[in-house]
């Protein structure tokens, strides 16, 4: 799974973002913003990966144990899925 | 550890995207935006409609709603009330007092479409015209009003 093609990742006031861009139009409207595991999750999903190697990178990356690692990654990939964001 | 547990999707305001929409109307591309502030009330209202901005093609006309830069770095969607040899005079649809200096220069994308309580509205839309009409018609009468009112505040206060 990753995330779908058509998003600039960019800040804004300080705020991390993804905005929506498509072939000819840029959506601010739609401007999605980050926090910064969201947004470290996100560039993982750039490419192709998988909940297991999202979990790994979580918790090498930042302090936490495994059960609210996966609970945050389950809830952040539904909202992905909410919005079809996601490529699966 | 905290990931966003929703997505936050947030109207920046102007002053905040301004940058990055003169970016991307550089390069040619179309921007929407959700409209902040309500300047342009009753027409476009602070965080409920949207505008689709294009870059600059041809020179802007009367009553085209436009992006523009102002010289003290404020970004503002206003409508064209007048054009003038070397400048436009723009008005918000809520306001009255004209503002006048704005050139070319200054104009960074023209409005091409509109949402507008949820749905679809194009420049050319004959209501969309009705209302442009309609507005530039109680111009006078929403200065009258304005004035008289600025006028009886200043009495009484005395």
């Amino acid at each position: 799974m990753k995330i779908k093609d058509g998003f600039i990742k960019t800040e804004i006031a300080d705020k991390i973002v993804a905005i929506p861009v498509g072939a000819n139009t840029v959506d601010f409207s739609g401007v999605v913003v980050l926090n910064e595991t969201a947004a470290f999750l996100w560039d993982l999903m750039q490419t192709d990966t998988d909940k297991q190697a999202l979990l790994k990178a979580v918790l090498s990356e930042y302090e936490t144990d495994e059960e609210s690692a996966l609970s945050d990654i389950d809830a952040f990939l539904q909202n992905l899925r909410d919005k079809d964001f996601l490529c699966e | 550890m905290r990931i966003n547990k929703k997505y936050e999707v947030l109207p920046f305001s102007m002053q905040e995207i301004g940058p990055l929409i003169k970016d991307f109307i550089s390069k040619e591309k179309q921007v929407a935006i959700t409209v902040t502030g309500n300047s342009m009330c009753p027409f476009l209202k602070d965080k409920r409609d949207k505008a689709v901005l294009s870059p600059i093609t041809k020179k802007p006309k009367k009553d085209d709603v436009v992006l523009y830069l102002r010289d003290n770095g404020t970004y503002v969607l206003h409508r064209i009330f007048k054009v003038k040899e070397n400048e436009y005079i723009m008005l918000g649809d809520a306001q009255v007092y004209l503002e006048k200096g704005i050139t070319d220069k200054h104009i960074i994308a023209v409005a091409t479409a509109f949402e507008r309580k949820g749905k679809q509205l194009n420049c050319n839309n004959f209501l969309y015209l009705c209302h442009i009409k309609l507005w530039r018609f109680l111009y006078p009468f929403r200065l009258l009003k304005t004035k008289s009112v600025n006028f009886l505040k200043r009495i009484f206060k005395k």
